[in-house]
Order: C-alpha cells, then sequence, then structure tokens
C-alpha cells in the first residue's frame, strides 16, 4: 500500500512538468491509483505494528539467546523471552531446526509471556532497574509486535487463564488485572489487590473462581472471577506448612487448575530464604476447598510450573549454585509423583524453566552464572529412568 | 581500567594557561581566607574567592531563606543545577543528583567534615535537621579548593551562630515538630564553647489518593491516610574554638541519631523502617600567616545504618541489611607563593574505613562481608595571577590548575555472592583515580556594579564504593570488576552584581553554561536474565545545560529565580538518545516577597517550583511520562519589636495539593502549614 502511495506521488510530481492537458490527465491517472488504493486494499489485513521478520537474530541457532527469562510454545514454535541488554526481544524458534525464525524487538525487557485465547502473545516487560514496566502484543499469525502498549508495574508478570483470559501481575503494588481479547486495557474483567505487600505469583481459575498463591502471605487467595473487584474474599490457609517461623508463609509460587483440583506449590524456604526443607505440592479439592494431600518434591525450591494433558512439570533450583534442584513431573490426574525429567547434576548448571514441547521433547532453560546468563537445552520431557530421587 | 585520555578541547584549554605562568607582575598576597566555610567545627577545606570578587556558580543560602523550605534537600532542589528525589514527609529518603550525575559525585560537607562514607551512594539529607543550620552553601565547581577526586560540586553546611543562645521550634501539619537550641560562651584561654541541641519528630499521616493498585477498577478508590510513615531524630553537638590573628584551632564532637518508618505502597500492616547512628569527631588547626599558610585536620566518624522489618512485612522488599561504618581521615594542606604571581597549593589526605555488616536472622545467609577501604589521596595545584599590572583595585583574574591522584585499595573477607568470586574468598581490587581542573576566572568593576566570567575544565574519575563493589543485601549482589566511572565537565559562568546604596537595592545575575560527559556511570541494575541486581557500569550520558540565578532586593520588595535547563542523552547503547531516568528538561524555583514599611522587620510572599515531564527509566516508554509538577507556597514572618529576640514565621507549603511520587513508597504529603518560632540572645 505504501509502494502504492510513493507511485502515486511520484507521478504528481511528473505532471507539474507538463501540459495542462497532460497534467490534468496525469492527475486524474493520479486519483485513479490513490483511489484504487484506498477502495480495493482492505484495512483489516495489514496489522498494525512492527515485524518480527527483520531481525538481524534471524537464522541463528537456539544456543544464541543467552539471556532467557521466560519460554512459551505454540504450534512448533518455541517463544523466548530473550533480556538481552542491547537487542530485548522476543523470539521464535523453529523446534524443529533450533533456529530463530522471528524476532519481535522491545523497547523493555521482556519478563513473562502469556498467549491469549485467539494466539496473540502478551508479553510483559520490565527494566533491567525495576523503574519501569509495560506489555507488547504480539500478532503471532501476522507475526507482529505492537511495543509497550500500556505500562503496568515495574515488576510484572502474565499467566494465560484456564478462562481465556490472560492475567496481568504488579508485584509491586499486588494488583492482578485479567483482560480478554488481545489488547491489555481494553476488556478487563478482573481488576483486584491482592494485599499490601502480598506479592501475587500465580493464578488459576476453575468454576469461576480464581485461586492466587501469594508469596508473602500464609493463605491462598480465593475470589470470584466473574466479578471486576473479585467479590467477597476467601482464602485457604497454608501457614501449616511453613518453614518461615517469622512470616509463617510457605512461599507459594505456583497453582494449577485441574480436574477440580487445585495444586499449589510451596517452597518452604526458611526465614533467611534458604531451601533447607522439602518442598510440597499441596492438592486441594476446588469444591471443599479441604486439602486432600501433599506430594513431595525431589527438588526442593519450585521456581517455575507448567501443565500440559496429565502433566505438571515442576522446575525445582533448590539453592543457587549447588546443583541439587531440578525438573520432576506430576500426574495431575492420579495427583502422584510421576519421575524426574532432568537434574541440574546432568546439566551441570541451575535449573530456572522449563516447558514441555510435545512429542516427548522439552525445553530447560538453564544457568552455570546464576542467572546472568540463561541458555536453553533441548531435554526429554519424559522421566527418566535411574534418576536417583 | 580506563585511564585518562584528555579530549582536544581539554588539551587546548591546559596549552593556552601553560604560557600565562611565566607572566610576571606585582606581588599578590596569598588567598587565604578567615571567613572561611570554617563553623563550629573545624573545616577540612578552605573556599573561598579573589578578593572582592563573585564566585560563579556558587549559590548560598542564608538562615533566613534556608528557613523558608521544609527540609535541607528541598532547600537543595530550589539550587540550579540540583535535583533532589525524595518521598513524601519529614526524614523520608532522599537521593541527590548534580546536572544529570548521581549524588556520589557531589561531597557534602558539615561544618567541613565531609559525610560522603564510603558504604553510601550519597548522603541522604533529609536526616540531618535544617534548623540545625545557619547557612548551606553549593560549588558547582569553581574556587581554588574544590572537593576531592571525582566530585563535580560540594554542598558545605554551617551551625555557625554569633548569638550567645537560640532556640528555634517548629510545629505543624501531620504531626510535625523540631526543636533547635544552641549557645556559645567563652571558656577562657581564648577558647569558646558552642553546644547545640535538636529533635525532630513527625507522624507524617497525611491524607492522599489512592487507585489501590487498580487502575481499571474504580470500586476500590479513595482517599486513604499514610500510615506507619514517621520520623523521629535527636542530636547534639558540641565545638571548642579558639581563633587567634594568625591561627584557629577547632575540636568538635557531634551525635545524631534517626528513626524512620517506612510504610507500605498501600496502607496496611507495613512495619519497616530504618535506624540511623552518627558519631563524629574532629580536630583542626590552621595557621593563616606567613609564606606558607597550612592546616591540618583530623576526623573520625561511627556511622551505623540498618535496614529493619522484623515482622517481613514488606514482603520481598524486606530483604534486612545493616552495617557498621568505622572511618578515620587526616589531611593537611599548604599554600606556598612561588613568585609574586604564582602561588601553589598541595594537601594530601589518608583515609580508612571499615564496614562491617549486623546480622539478622534475615540477613545471616546473605549479609555482606567485612570490607574495609584505604585512600590515600593527594593534589597539587597552581594558582596564577592574571591581573593586569596598574588596574588591581577594579579587576582581577586568575587561572588555576590542579591536578589529583588517588590509591584506593579495597579489601573483603569472604565474598558471599556470585558470580564474579567464588564464596571464602579473600577479594582485593586497587583503583586509582585521578582528576585533572582548569579554571580561568576574571572579574572587574567597583562594588556598585562587579561583572565576574569564569571557565572551567574538569576531568574527574571515581572509584567504586564498598557498597557498589560488595552489595548491601540479599537483593543487591556483589560486582567486583567495576571499573571507576568517569566525568569530563566544561563550563562557563557569569555573575553581575550591583548595589546602591542611595536606593537601598540590590541585584544578582548568574549564570552557567555547562557540558558534561558521564563515562561508565555506575548504576544499581539488573543483568541479563537475572533478577538479582547488583551495580553495573552503564552506557554513557551528556547533559548540556544553561543554569541561572536572579536576585533582586529593593527596600520594600525582594524576588529571586532560579532556573535550570538541561538536556540529557544517553549516547551509546540500546537507549542511545533517550533521557536518563529522573530528569527534567526544566526546573524553576522563584520567591518574591514584600518588606512592609514598619519599624520592625517583617516580609511576607509567595515561592513557587516548576518542575518539567520526566521518565521514571530510560527506556522512555511515552506512556510512563510523569506529568509536570509544580507547587506554590507561602511564607511570612516577622521579628516582635524593634530589634527584639522574638520571631514568629508561618509558612503553607504544596498549595497545589500535589502528591506525586518520586519513589515507590510514601507519596509527597499534598499541602502543609507551619508556625516557627526563634528566640535569639
Amino acid at each position: 500500500m505504501y509502494r502504492r502511495y510513493k507511485a502515486a506521488s511520484r507521478l504528481n510530481q511528473t505532471v507539474h512538468s507538463l501540459s495542462f492537458a497532460a497534467r490534468s490527465s496525469a492527475l486524474a491517472a493520479a486519483l485513479f491509483l490513490s483511489a484504487c488504493d484506498f477502495f480495493l486494499s482492505d484495512p483489516g489485513t495489514e496489522a498494525p505494528g512492527e515485524s518480527g521478520l527483520s531481525s538481524p537474530w534471524i537464522g541463528k541457532s537456539l544456543d544464541s539467546l543467552g539471556e532467557v527469562a521466560a519460554i512459551a510454545v505454540r504450534d512448533g514454535r518455541l517463544f523466548v523471552a530473550n533480556r538481552h541488554a542491547a537487542a530485548p526481544g522476543v523470539a521464535a524458534v523453529d523446534t524443529a531446526t533450533g533456529l530463530i525464525t522471528e524476532y519481535y524487538p522491545e523497547i523493555v525487557a521482556p519478563s513473562s509471556l502469556a498467549f491469549t485465547s485467539a494466539g496473540h502473545l502478551i508479553v510483559t516487560e520490565t527494566s533491567f532497574n525495576y523503574m519501569e514496566g509495560s506489555v507488547s502484543v504480539i500478532n503471532v499469525p501476522a507475526k507482529k509486535i505492537r511495543k509497550s502498549v500500556i505500562t503496568f508495574g515495574s515488576d510484572n508478570g502474565a499467566v494465560a487463564g484456564e478462562d481465556g483470559r490472560v492475567y496481568l501481575f504488579d508485584r509491586t503494588t499486588g494488583a492482578v488485572t485479567g483482560f480478554t481479547g488481545n489488547e491489555p486495557g481494553a476488556g478487563v474483567a478482573f481488576d483486584v489487590q491482592t494485599g499490601a505487600g502480598s506479592n501475587p505469583y500465580d493464578i488459576a481459575v476453575t468454576n469461576g473462581k480464581a485461586y492466587i498463591p501469594r508469596y508473602n502471605s500464609k493463605s491462598l487467595l480465593i475470589l470470584d472471577a466473574t466479578l471486576l473487584g473479585g467479590g467477597v474474599r476467601d482464602s485457604i490457609d497454608l501457614s501449616a506448612y511453613s518453614k518461615d517461623t517469622a512470616t509463617l508463609a510457605p512461599r507459594m509460587a505456583s497453582v494449577t487448575a485441574h480436574g477440580g483440583y487445585v495444586f499449589v506449590t510451596l517452597q518452604r524456604l526458611r526465614a533467611n530464604y534458604s531451601a533447607n526443607d522439602t518442598s510440597l505440592v499441596v492438592v486441594i479439592n476446588a469444591s471443599t476447598k479441604v486439602i486432600e494431600k501433599t506430594i513431595a518434591l525431589r527438588f526442593r525450591n519450585p521456581v517455575a510450573t507448567a501443565a500440559q494433558g496429565d502433566f505438571l512439570y515442576v522446575t525445582g533450583i533448590a539453592g543457587y549454585g549447588d546443583q541439587l534442584g531440578g525438573v520432576e513431573r506430576i500426574n495431575l490426574s492420579t495427583r502422584q509423583h510421576a519421575g524426574t525429567v532432568i537434574t541440574e547434576a546432568a546439566l551441570a548448571a541451575d535449573v530456572f524453566d522449563f516447558v514441555p514441547a510435545g512429542n516427548g521433547t522439552g525445553y530447560v532453560a538453564y544457568s552455570t552464572d546464576f542467572g546472568v546468563h540463561t541458555r536453553l537445552k533441548k531435554t526429554p520431557s519424559a522421566a527418566v529412568a535411574k534418576v536417583a530421587p | 581500567m580506563p585511564s585518562f585520555r584528555p579530549g582536544t578541547s581539554f588539551r587546548l584549554l591546559v596549552a593556552s594557561l601553560l604560557p600565562a605562568f611565566s607572566a610576571p607582575g606585582a606581588e599578590v598576597p596569598a588567598r587565604v581566607h578567615a571567613d572561611s566555610a570554617v563553623l563550629e567545627l573545624p573545616a577540612a577545606e578552605v573556599t573561598g574567592s579573589p578578593d572582592g570578587d563573585v564566585d560563579a556558580a556558587v549559590y548560598r543560602l542564608d538562615a533566613a531563606a534556608l528557613r523558608r523550605f521544609a527540609t535541607l534537600e528541598e532547600a537543595l532542589d530550589a539550587l540550579p543545577g540540583f535535583r533532589v528525589r525524595r518521598q513524601g514527609g519529614l526524614g523520608g529518603y532522599s537521593e541527590l543528583s548534580f546536572r544529570g550525575a548521581r549524588g556520589s559525585q557531589v561531597d557534602i560537607y558539615v561544618d567541613g567534615i565531609r559525610l560522603n562514607q564510603d558504604g553510601d551512594a550519597a548522603p541522604d539529607l533529609s536526616k540531618w535537621p535544617l534548623l540545625w543550620f545557619t547557612s548551606l552553601e553549593a560549588r558547582a565547581g569553581f574556587g581554588p579548593e574544590g572537593s576531592g577526586t571525582g566530585a563535580l560540586a560540594r554542598v558545605d553546611l554551617s551551625t555557625r551562630d554569633e548569638s550567645r543562645a537560640n532556640f528555634q521550634g517548629r510545629a505543624g501539619s501531620f504531626g510535625a515538630a523540631e526543636a533547635a537550641l544552641s549557645a556559645q560562651a567563652p571558656v577562657g584561654a581564648g577558647w569558646k564553647l558552642s553546644v547545640g541541641a535538636q529533635g525532630q519528630g513527625a507522624r507524617n499521616d497525611y491524607p492522599y489518593f489512592s487507585d489501590n493498585g487498580t487502575a481499571y477498577n474504580p470500586g476500590d478508590d479513595g482517599v486513604v491516610r499514610m500510615d506507619n510513615n514517621a520520623y523521629r531524630s535527636r542530636g547534639v553537638r558540641a565545638a571548642l574554638r579558639r581563633e587567634e590573628a594568625a591561627s584557629r584551632q577547632t575540636v568538635s564532637v557531634l551525635w545524631l541519631d534517626s528513626r524512620k518508618e517506612y510504610p507500605g505502597i498501600f496502607p496496611g500492616d507495613a512495619r519497616a523502617y530504618t535506624r540511623r547512628s552518627d558519631w563524629l569527631g574532629a580536630w583542626r588547626l590552621e595557621r593563616f600567616e606567613g609564606r606558607l599558610p597550612w592546616e591540618i585536620g583530623l576526623q573520625a566518624r561511627r556511622f551505623e545504618d540498618a535496614y529493619r522489618d522484623p515482622g517481613q512485612s514488606l514482603g520481598y522488599l524486606s530483604y534486612e541489611s545493616a552495617r557498621l561504618s568505622t572511618s578515620g581521615e587526616g589531611d593537611a594542606r599548604a599554600r606556598l607563593q612561588l613568585a609574586p604571581r604564582l602561588g601553589a597549593r598541595a594537601d594530601a589526605r589518608l583515609r580508612a574505613e571499615e564496614t562491617k555488616p549486623r546480622v539478622t536472622p534475615y540477613s545471616a545467609a546473605y549479609s555482606s562481608p567485612d570490607a574495609t577501604r584505604g585512600e590515600a589521596q593527594g593534589g597539587l595545584a597552581a594558582d596564577l595571577d592574571l591581573t593586569p599590572p596598574g588596574n588591581r583595585a577594579r579587576t582581577h583574574a586568575s587561572a588555576s590548575l590542579e591536578a589529583r591522584g588517588s590509591l584506593v585499595r579495597f579489601r573483603a573477607e569472604g565474598l558471599r555472592s556470585f558470580p564474579d568470586t567464588a564464596a571464602g574468598l579473600i577479594a582485593s581490587k586497587d583503583y586509582r583515580p585521578t582528576a585533572l581542573r582548569a579554571s580561568l576566572q576574571w572579574g572587574t568593576g567597583a562594588q556598585a556594579l562587579r561583572h565576574t566570567v569564569g571557565f572551567q575544565g574538569r576531568l574527574e574519575e571515581r572509584a567504586p564504593t564498598s557498597g557498589e563493589l560488595l552489595g548491601d543485601n540479599v537483593g543487591v549482589l556483589s560486582k567486583m570488576d567495576l571499573r571507576p566511572e568517569q566525568a569530563r565537565a566544561l563550563s562557563f559562568s557569569h555573575a553581575l552584581t550591583g548595589a546602591s546604596s542611595r536606593a537601598a537595592a540590590k541585584a544578582s545575575v548568574q549564570s552557567t553554561v555547562f557540558w558534561n560527559d558521564y563515562r561508565d556511570p555506575i548504576r544499581l541494575k539488573a543483568h541479563g536474565a537475572s533478577s538479582f541486581m547488583r551495580y553495573e557500569n552503564d552506557a554513557d550520558y551528556r547533559s548540556l545545560g544553561f543554569e541561572a540565578q536572579a536576585s533582586a532586593g529593593l527596600r520594600l520588595a525582594e524576588a529571586s529565580l532560579s532556573l535550570t535547563w538541561q538536556d540529557l542523552s544517553v549516547t551509546e547503547g540500546f537507549y542511545k538518545g533517550n533521557r536518563p531516568a529522573y530528569q527534567s528538561p526544566v526546573e524553576i524555583h522563584a520567591e518574591f516577597f514584600i518588606k512592609p514599611p514598619a519599624k520592625s522587620p517583617a516580609r511576607a510572599g509567595m515561592l513557587a517550583d516548576f518542575r518539567s515531564a520526566y521518565y521514571p527509566g530510560d527506556a522512555n516508554v511515552p506512556d510512563s511520562r510523569r506529568a509536570a509538577e509544580w507547587e506554590l507556597g507561602a511564607h511570612a514572618d516577622a521579628q516582635l519589636g524593634t530589634g527584639g529576640p522574638l520571631r514568629l514565621a508561618f509558612d503553607a507549603r504544596n498549595l497545589t495539593g500535589r502528591h506525586y511520587r518520586d519513589f515507590a513508597y510514601s507519596p509527597r504529603s499534598g499541602r502543609s502549614y507551619s508556625l516557627s518560632l526563634s528566640f535569639t540572645l
């Protein structure tokens, strides 16, 4: 469209040097071209935003991404939030070839990824000094990014809810904002304050109820997900599992809803944030709010989870640098431990995240320098035999 | 490690000054001033200007001007070139910057004792009680004796009081109450004793509008009260001083203790607070006479600084941090008249500081190790009198060239953090920051109309502090490979003063055009994908600007205006072309007072502040830009009875009711009022 407009403009410039008749004819032709452009082009097919196809990152291998902050998989492509100091952005990697096919540059470094129900990718961004935060939208089918559509928090995150909404987290203020559609800031259906200093980490929605683990709180917050303000506040006390004698916070890190149950991972760090005790997954019956069981994790200090099908993949970092962590699985249907996927010892690194990619594979984010440089490795997603618990 | 590579402009400047050193001329007296900034406590530096000249880019606030502000940082913020970010309420944390440079590049002295500690990025002026001080002088670079290596400006706070006794009290909105008492008396053998005490307290429980963090949900919006934001401080000081014709000697001690609570972002049950306890002691001896005037001083400081949150009430912001810093410092300086027109200055400073963590149950696993930092610093300067022969009564011209060098040795026992050095090792680091300074000043005219211009060039290098190298708690990790940060500064200043005794009028205008280039600035940020923060050498940036201060006084009115315009720009990296965080292009402070024709002095008037829009980060996301801020205030004071000892004042501040936030915690307090009383004998 832009090229056609330029052609018409050039034609307009030319007519000045012609006779009146010729100028009139040429002008008419230019007007005709412009009119054709206006009526024949479909503005709906031209998605706004910057293309993800013009970056020098394209064609590079997965290994070139060294500052991985978040990962997500969809339709055979791995999306990677890359907090590169000079070129922060989101990379799309072909899982078959391991090569970057798109790279969406950002203004602020990306911090988390969540897909909308229509397949657009919502990217939260946090500056390196935690002073600025914003949200960008990647139109994945059109391969375009709209940068920093709204500002949101300065220590933020995004989660795709089971109800089709995307939920944004402002961990500094404690706000959780859920919206429908692909436009953050529009279609807001849920906007709640989870408590001053409570530090909300995640959300799971089932049967109209929103379950929100708060890292600094003793209890799992339960709100009405159908109401903007969350309705009457309810909670389940999990302080009995805390190892922090000062706050009694069990350090809830994530939540997943599956089959009428809510699964909450508990880091159970001590008051000085040391990971000396067994971490747990608490299984709560969503209809009765009763804690039906706990599942002991093999790796302490769970920092990330990813659910796919019947399995919940839990990434436990244990202590930084001790290489005692790893990735393990929970069977959400049987509510049983389902084995170890990979260990930190096998990677000789700390693990930070894991995402299953289908076909029995997954990607693990690991670092040998405490998260300054975080890279990705393709691994099996099934439980590995002969790994000591 | 980078070293100085003087740019072309600097080389030209130095080259242009060199021939002047051989210029013959008449004898010039040594320029050591008895009316220096040495006050109740002994001074480490002598500051001054050529006799009769007005120093360019030097801004002074006397006691009366200081009292119009609620806090010291607000007073400094009103001066050209200075920007102060601050939390709301009395005692709220503040952070200083100068012409775009960080506060660590501003040296702050109380009665000649330097407050910049090794672990600090910059002294927090909010913890120093305004009522204690009788003057504030900010030197933006000129003057033969400047600051230590790496400093671009110097702020001198003075407690000197010539009265026999003085009491000041102030009470106002949000439970604020302050009082200061001082007394002076001779104690024999030429010695004079000065003592002072002060106390401050404020509940800071002001109301403000909150959207509860939920911008899309108006149902939970409302006016809330700022809780857990109280502040209190107390302090005492004593000084012995003996002044003779040829010498001056002072011995002094000071103690200041403060406690500031930190509220949550929203009203809640946050119970975090900072506690600071400061002991200062100093001795200084100065000799004025002879061909070699000299001075020598010693000072010691014990400074305990703690951030506590025993109930972990601020969640992941609850990382406790506490340290005890003990330092000793000795310095000596001398002047020598080498030739009739050529003087030399030399100074040396030795400093040692030990920083020990104070471990709490929450910081035991992460607290910083013991660290020591030794510093030897020396400077050599040449002062050349360029005054044309035969015109000395009206004209003075001078040039100065100064070179400074330092050796900084840093040592930490057992680094706790990663990834630079494995835990348990002894880390040691040496830095050799240097500085080169050149200035040229020319003044002419009589007292009725005096005109001064000055040109200055500086290359400054600042070594990282131990706080920057080691981090301070679990949230800020160590980074041992920091490089020194550099600043290159050029400025041209102009000052014009005039006075008419017949019309009882006086006026002055000062203006400065400056260009500052900051290389490898040390800033706090996360590295890569790590969520841990540490100090990093960040992208270079520069500041190009203009600042001015104008004041006029007539028999019935007086007015002043401070203006700063600066264009700041990141000059490399991803954010090249963007404006650095928290820097406004335009800042204005204006005051206007009328003085009714009465037997007793009185005045009443308005104050106004304006700050143009700014970004909270370097990314300059358009939606994040903070709106321009403006405030109005009013002030009235009157002395009761002719020459009477009692003075009353009323202040109204922030009448526009702005509640903007410079930090996540504690918005500004909005409208406030105070009533002050002073009684002087």
